[in-house]
């Protein structure tokens, strides 16, 4: 197989909506980037278990491929 | 167009009993199943699984996982509605055996990966259709290896470091076509088993993962029935896109999210995962009206290019909406409170692929690992010092990698979580916060006892949930049900029926 990627810096794409975006539509973006960080962090602190290794081999599952 | 379609989850379930120590899988998932059927009542004689009143199937499968099967829908929001029961209708099983055992915890995940064992589950997806089967595999292949843009996200197994991937599955599929999925991992399952006596066929998917996302679930079966239509349609689409190698190219825009990476097609030329997708959905929209397109195929397809649209502007903006972008931000943000910065993985994989070579070409008996880096294993002493010059170059250095090591088991823990039903779950969390952008509007709680009005579901469901009321003894397939008080049969090999038709049962399987 012949197989040829294109890096970021091989090819810039413009931001849909032009090269300026409006202002609102900015803010709107960094405040549900915001919120989903905030939302994240209150996540991951209460799901892990502070021993990953001991859950992991606990929930470790038979079967499968 | 009128043809059903479903879908199937495995759950991964562990729990521990009074005194805190895991309870053994086999006996677990066995006691389990006859905690639901009793408390689910149903007198179904099958010890594998029933049928319940919305016509799905919870049952033990053959690799000893719980699994859900939905019921037979006709649109592929019906199929999500279905599937998002199967995961209430499990977690609240789930919570009532543990109230009833007293078990001290009892953890139910949507699988996809298991990081130490490194196995992993496909959901499966099954689409009646009138397309002669020789003619699917070279149709869909393109399709099915751009739909990782779908994908579940998680981490590469193969990799000994840190390398995230849009489809955990996509880098254990080793053929092209085969017949046998549960021993062999094909991108195309060629089994044609049509639970019917219609003379339609079944295309039986198995090379996606089980995804949280309504958005990304809806997609994946609505694009693949809408290509399917085309195909019954005598139109064939897959010419222009075709891959010299789809398996290699699948992999390839696995590990490249954001990306344009390219695969030659014949004639030779450079195209991506999304230009692919675009392609089939052209074909799609242009042919809407003219082939007469389920109701729901215009929704779909303004999904469809909706997601392709963001994907080719900026692949961040489906970090709310589809499961490997939510995954890869979630990923990315507990990274980078441990000090890892996500750029730096691309840097560490390819370190750490180096030493796990250099240890596999020394014909070492143990797998490699990375405590052999962090314990200064003599064996790996020449090249470590050699890639040590190499990573100083990308401002790392071998004192942070006990620091990445730990980051890594967590970060498959959140993996495993991720999927977990109820609060466990990552995505429910982040779901209940608000911070997603994924639903599709589905009414799920009536899914769980209602089955779908327009396929032979209805009758089953209604029939299983009558005769285990009654207290009638009785086995049920997809295609039929048979009552063994009073010896009779009820047809259902027609996927559309709409009457109880029933009559002398000779035996079983005998269903005319």
């Amino acid at each position: 197989m012949s197989t040829r990627e294109r890096r970021p810096e091989e090819r810039i794409v413009p931001p849909a909506g032009g090269a300026n975006p409006e202002p609102a539509a900015i803010s709107e973006a960094r405040d549900a980037g915001d919120a989903f960080l905030r939302a994240a962090d209150t996540a991951i602190d209460r799901a892990l278990s502070g021993t990953p290794e001991e859950f992991l081999r606990q929930n470790r599952q038979l079967g499968g491929q | 167009m009128k043809s059903v379609m479903g879908g199937e989850t495995e759950y991964a379930i562990s729990a521990r009993n009074k005194s805190g120590r895991p309870i053994e899988q086999g006996p677990l998932l066995q006691r389990m199943l006859d905690h639901a059927m009793q408390t689910l009542g149903y007198s179904s004689q099958s010890s594998r699984g029933r049928f319940l009143s919305n016509g799905g199937l919870l049952y033990l499968d053959a690799g000893l996982h719980l699994e859900w099967a939905t019921p037979e829908c006709t649109s592929p929001f019906d199929v999500v509605r279905y599937l998002k029961a199967g995961d209430r209708i499990v977690h609240r099983v789930a919570m009532s055996f543990k109230e009833r055992t007293g078990a001290a915890d009892v953890f139910c995940s949507r699988t996809n990966v298991d990081y130490l064992s490194k196995t992993l589950w496909a959901a499966h997806e099954s689409y009646q259709h009138d397309v002669p089967p020789a003619e699917l595999p070279s149709q869909l292949m393109p399709f099915l290896a751009s739909r990782v843009i779908l994908g579940a996200g998680g981490w590469d197994c193969t990799s000994p470091g840190l390398r995230f991937t849009m489809s955990p599955r996509a880098h254990f599929i080793t053929r092209l076509a085969d017949r046998d999925s549960q021993h062999v991992r094909p991108l195309f399952h060629t089994k044609d088993e049509p639970l019917s006596r219609t003379g339609s066929h079944r295309l039986h998917v198995a090379c996606s993962e089980s995804l949280c996302s309504e958005t990304a679930n809806v997609l994946r079966f609505g694009t693949t029935a809408l290509v399917l239509a085309l195909l019954e349609h005598g139109i064939r689409p897959a010419a222009p896109v075709t891959l010299v190698s789809p398996i290699g190219a699948m992999q390839h825009f696995a590990l490249n999210p954001g990306w344009r990476a390219c695969v030659t097609t014949e004639p030779r030329r450079w195209i991506s995962a999304a230009k692919i997708q675009r392609h089939y959905l052209d074909l799609v929209e242009k042919h809407l009206e003219l082939l007469r397109m389920p109701d729901w195929a215009e929704r779909v397809c303004r999904m469809w290019r909706g997601v392709l649209d963001d994907l080719d502007a900026d692949p961040a903006r489906l970090e709310a909406t589809l499961d490997w972008g939510i995954r890869r931000r979630l990923f990315e943000r507990h990274l980078e409170r441990r000090g890892i910065a996500w750029s730096s993985l691309r840097w560490w994989n390819v370190a750490l692929d180096r030493l796990e070579r250099v240890w596999a070409g020394a014909s070492q008996k143990e797998p490699f690992a990375l405590r052999f880096l962090i314990e200064h294993d003599p064996r790996l002493a020449g090249e470590h010092l050699r890639v040590a010059k190499w990573l100083a170059n990308h401002g790392l250095d071998w004192s942070q990698l006990e620091a990445l090591a730990a980051a890594r088991d967590e970060v498959f823990e959140l993996d495993a979580k991720f999927g977990a039903l109820g609060d466990a779950g990552l995505f429910n969390a982040l779901e209940a916060a608000g911070a997603l952008r994924h639903q599709v509007g589905l009414d799920v709680e009536s899914a769980v006892t209602e089955p779908p009005p327009d396929t032979r579901a209805r009758i089953r469901g209604n029939v299983v949930h009558r005769l285990s009321q009654a207290g009638i003894r009785y086995a049920a397939e997809w295609t039929a049900v048979y009552d063994h008080k009073h010896n009779l049969a009820l047809d259902l090999n027609n996927p559309f029926e709409t009457e109880e038709r029933w009559s002398d049962r000779l035996r079983e399987g005998d269903v005319a």
